[in-house]
């Protein structure tokens, strides 16, 4: 959409509404809603949840092998950073078969442990950025790797928006958004929602998530004082006048800001209390703001959502028995408390929560820290998870062996596009929707890792 | 008399004119609006007492005047001797957030201090990381702060080499106790100094060419400018520092106003070959080595570029021109009386070139979004902003109000600041090739959150207001309430501080509209001031800096 056509439509929308409520947010929708995706049914919902660990999770201690000769090699490897088998729960082998195989996770995140067991909480093991499938010789010789590798924004760039169109810096969420998001009735809000700060993820070719605070809607406090009425004429009038793409983007999001706050914080106000407890931490009031919006679904006529929400802090080069477990144990609770919480909604089936990351970390150690790695574990949970398995290829994790790439950073075997494709799969998104956002797709073995 | 220099420049077309009447206008005192729009790229933002003095002057004379000034107004000594915690008696956060306040918005030195800002979201720490909670930790980030005021206009090396040593970013970058490798239990040097060192304070990613681009290779990809092995090798120089006490990491006590100390025997005494090819000899010492790497480093050919192309967009505008990066990176490479990194130059190169000048004349992307953070010290310099009390300048407020709008100093995320350099939302922004840092911050939320911090400053925290807040820094509004009454008058002058002369016409006869439809009889202006304040803090006009 041109520059004027958009600037037309928000001037016709504030010039005939006098007001913003009725403006299709440009930022959300307009640029999308196009594609063949047909209104969904009644009562058909589903939403995806993004917890994002800013700064590189050291998965390799989230998941870790049990079995004696793996948990040895992960030992040696890791050495003052491995945790001893006693700071290890161990993990139901029931789902994973007549494997040899067993795995732990760490004693601060008995929440993990519970809902693997209930087959609620699945884990993908060795994923990563990757512009093909990618060979200890592949890395060797510089072939067909992502840019910057070990670099926190650039990765955390490739892991959101994925390798082939990081340099349109547009995320895989906003690519589907602007392919399905006509399926909301909701033609205002976006069907991306994101937590505290925007995120590439969520960023499409013309659209951006709807961005709620740590709290809810800021409202704006000069919507709500005596001369409000009169003010918030010239305001628009304001907004309307913006000359530079800078001034107008300020006004959309302004004009956004307003519209969408007061809907969705009506909405957000009439929300039955959850008998559901979340602990006090950052994550937990996130995602207890994720399950209001989803309760919420009805009012504000949503039928397909993609949330993000992020805890930061794990970019642990030093201190880092000291910092991760605190970090692994508010994601434990805050997880299991938001899938109690989605139970008690009876949508359990309906909402699946995934995690990602920057980067893994180098499974040496530094001293007292890990560095810049690549591979990671990641975990899923929900009520349609497959869980109670590890997905993907568990790597070795000798130093010097062929997953490694140096100083024990795992060199990838699942791709990012794979865990994508698998999630949008379950989201409801057209086998020809999800090749669209992740073209690169066929480049590896499977585009269905089966957890979901 | 404004209009006979000032309309000119509108009208030509070429180059050459634009070059002439940027040199006649060099030569020549600024005009009222010319002198804005320098304060407000220069200045933690314009108002009538600095306009007073700068339209007696040129812009070089301006620029120079500031760089000699010594303000003497620095943010350690500033807390010591005015902003304990009266019941504690030692500086804590809030002392050091009141301080930042105190200082930027009435330090004379004002570019000093507006530069010092901007390297802090170059080279950055954050209070963030919770051990500046301990004791002293606020004090030493006060003295952080004072190494970027001190070195603002010095020497890029000296200042590469005092933040590397500080024990501020040895904690927040972990190059503090990093120790020298072990292939007995297959420990590494921590490698995430020597990484962000190479990617955020001097090289970059990629190799760039003098004007701020990107070389690429056959296939038009952009060239790395370092590898993995050269990040690993300089962790391995950065080893053997850690707090200024007898022993290697003891941190009892924290050391946090002293700058980090060598311990020859935690450092890698092995030949290391850093970025560039460039060898550091086996045997040196901790000192030596990080020396030799230091001196390597500053005389990359990136540093300039980079570093230059940072603070145009921290200062002036967003989209710089490869041209006026290249202006800039040459001073940078070569003061003239070749000393490389002289900043004083640097910063002169930036604020007096062409583009700077004529930028707003010649293209409509010029400029920069106003991030929350600036809006709001303008706010408070136009309105003179006073502590509540004047024997207790610890004001809980100043660092509570933080979390309402977005943004405080030295307070990012992580030590990619704030906002990155190549951010661009989608639309019309990103679709045009174009960046826009500060907008990263324009969220829903943001953008509420920012307004409610200035509609509380100008509704709630002023000076007469009786049942204002003890613990508020107060807007004074008597000077604008003078002329109120008089819309055009009033709209005149926040037309030339706010929008350095450039307001939109039709803006201008919005707010005149509503304006004069609010009476001023019964209370003196006071809502009138009000209205007009609000609204043209919160216009996206002003939200673009031009």
């Amino acid at each position: 959409m041109s520059q004027f056509s958009r600037r037309d439509l928000l001037r016709a929308g504030l010039s005939a509404a006098a007001g913003l409520a009725t403006r299709g947010s440009m930022l959300g929708m307009l640029g999308g809603g196009l594609a063949s995706a047909a209104q969904a049914a009644t009562g058909d919902y589903k939403a995806l949840v993004c917890v994002f660990l800013y700064g590189g999770n050291d998965g390799y201690n989230v998941l870790v092998p049990t079995d004696s000769a793996r948990y040895q090699t992960y030992k040696t490897t890791r050495s003052s950073l491995a945790l001893p088998t006693s700071g290890l729960l161990q993990l139901s082998n029931a789902a994973q078969g007549s494997s040899s195989l067993s795995y732990g996770v760490p004693t601060t995140m008995p929440g993990l442990q519970s809902l693997y067991s209930r087959g609620r909480l699945a884990f993908v093991a060795n994923v990563g950025t990757l512009v093909a499938p990618t060979t200890k010789a592949d890395f060797q010789a510089k072939r067909n790797l992502p840019p910057q590798l070990f670099s926190h924004n650039d990765q955390q760039g490739c892991w959101m928006a994925t390798q082939s169109d990081a340099a349109q810096r547009t995320g895989w969420a906003g690519r589907l958004s602007e392919l399905m998001g006509s399926v909301n009735a909701n033609r205002e809000l976006s069907m991306n929602v994101s937590i505290g700060s925007s995120n590439y993820w969520q960023t499409g070719p013309q659209s951006m998530p709807y961005v709620l605070g740590q709290n809810g809607v800021v409202q704006f406090k000069a919507t709500l004082d005596g001369r409000a009425s009169q003010r918030s004429a010239v305001f628009n009038q304001m907004l309307a006048q913006a000359q530079t793409p800078t001034a107008f983007y300020t006004a959309d999001v302004t004009a956004r800001s307003m519209s969408l706050g007061a809907e969705v914080g009506q909405a957000l106000s009439q929300v039955p209390a959850f008998s559901t407890t979340y602990p006090s931490s950052t994550l937990s009031s996130q995602l207890q703001l994720v399950a209001k919006m989803i309760a919420a679904r009805s009012s504000l006529s949503m039928s397909r959502q993609v949330f993000f929400v992020s805890l930061g802090g794990f970019d642990t080069h030093d201190g880092q028995s000291g910092a991760q477990p605190g970090l692994l144990s508010q994601v434990s609770q805050a997880m299991s408390a938001f899938d109690a919480n989605m139970e008690e909604l009876g949508l359990g089936q309906q909402v699946t929560t995934f995690t990602a990351s920057d980067f893994g970390r180098s499974l040496t150690s530094n001293g007292d820290g890990s560095d810049h790695g690549w591979g990671n574990v990641q975990w899923v949970s929900g009520g349609a998870v497959a869980g109670g398995r590890v997905y993907g290829s568990f790597p070795n994790q000798a130093v010097g062996s062929s997953d490694d790439a140096g100083g024990g950073r795992m060199i990838p075997t699942t791709s990012v596009e794979q865990y994508g494709a698998t999630l949008l799969r379950w989201f409801g998104a057209a086998e020809d929707d999800i090749h669209t956002v992740f073209p690169n797709l066929d480049r590896f073995a499977s585009s269905d890792l089966g957890f979901v | 008399m404004i209009k006979a220099r000032f309309l000119p420049r509108f009208l030509v077309a070429s180059f050459l004119s634009i070059a002439m009447s940027w040199q006649s206008a060099m030569a020549a005192t600024m005009t009222p609006p010319e002198a804005a729009r320098l304060l407000n790229q220069a200045t933690f933002g314009a108002n009538q007492a600095d306009l007073d003095k700068a339209i007696t002057m040129t812009a070089e004379s301006w620029v120079d005047q500031q760089i000699v000034a010594s303000g003497g107004w620095f943010h350690q000594n500033s807390c010591n001797t005015s902003n304990k915690n009266p019941s504690t008696g030692k500086v804590d956060l809030y002392s050091r957030a009141y301080t930042w306040w105190r200082v930027s918005l009435y330090a004379p030195d004002q570019l000093r201090q507006r530069v010092a800002y901007a390297l802090s979201q170059i080279l950055v720490v954050s209070e963030k990381n919770s051990l500046f909670s301990n004791d002293g930790g606020a004090e030493g980030l006060c003295m952080y702060n004072d190494i970027l005021v001190r070195n603002a206009f010095g020497n890029y090396r000296t200042l590469l080499e005092k933040v590397t040593l500080s024990s501020q970013m040895g904690v927040y970058l972990s190059m503090l106790s990093n120790d020298k490798p072990d292939a007995t239990t297959g420990r590494r040097a921590d490698e995430n100094y020597a990484r962000e060192f190479m990617q955020l304070f001097t090289i970059g990613l990629t190799k760039l060419n003098l004007d701020g681009s990107n070389q690429l290779d056959a296939n038009g990809v952009p060239i790395p400018a370092y590898t993995q092995d050269d990040v690993e090798n300089l962790a391995r120089v950065f080893t053997g520092w850690s707090w200024a006490n007898s022993s290697w990491a003891n941190g009892n006590p924290l050391q946090f106003l002293q700058p980090m100390k060598a311990f020859d025997d935690h450092h890698d005494k092995n030949a290391k070959i850093i970025v560039g090819g460039v060898s550091i000899p086996a045997n040196g010492s901790t000192t030596q080595d990080l020396k030799l790497a230091l001196d390597a480093i500053f005389r990359h050919p990136n540093v300039g570029p980079f570093v230059s192309k940072q603070l145009i967009q921290k200062l002036v505008t967003s989209n710089p021109s490869p041209a006026y990066v290249a202006r800039v990176a040459t001073i940078f490479n070569n003061d003239g009386k070749n000393v490389r990194g002289n900043m004083a130059a640097v910063i002169k190169a930036i604020l007096l070139d062409p583009e700077a000048v004529n930028g707003v004349a010649e293209n409509p992307n010029f400029g920069k979004a106003r991030e929350p953070l600036l809006r709001q010290t303008h706010l408070w310099r136009l309105l003179k902003a006073l502590p509540a009390s004047s024997d207790n300048r610890y004001q809980y407020n100043s660092y509570n109000m933080n979390a309402e709008q977005g943004q405080a100093p030295l307070a990012a995320d992580s030590v990619f600041n704030f906002y990155q350099p190549d951010y661009a939302p989608a639309g019309e922004i990103r679709d045009s090739g174009l960046v826009a840092p500060e907008l990263q911050l324009t969220t829903d939320p943001g953008v509420a959150g920012a307004l409610n911090r200035i509609y509380v400053s100008i509704y709630y925290d002023y000076s007469t207001r009786s049942g204002v807040s003890t613990t508020a820094i107060r807007s004074v509004l008597t000077d604008l309430l003078a002329i109120a009454p008089n819309t055009d008058q009033l709209l005149a002058k926040l037309d030339l501080l706010l929008f350095s002369g450039q307001m939109d016409a039709t803006l201008k006869s919005t707010l005149a509209t509503y304006l004069n439809s609010i009476p001023t009889s019964s209370d003196k202006g006071l809502a009138r001031l009000q209205e007009a304040l609000y609204l043209s803090f919160s216009s996206p006009q002003y939200m673009h800096q031009r």
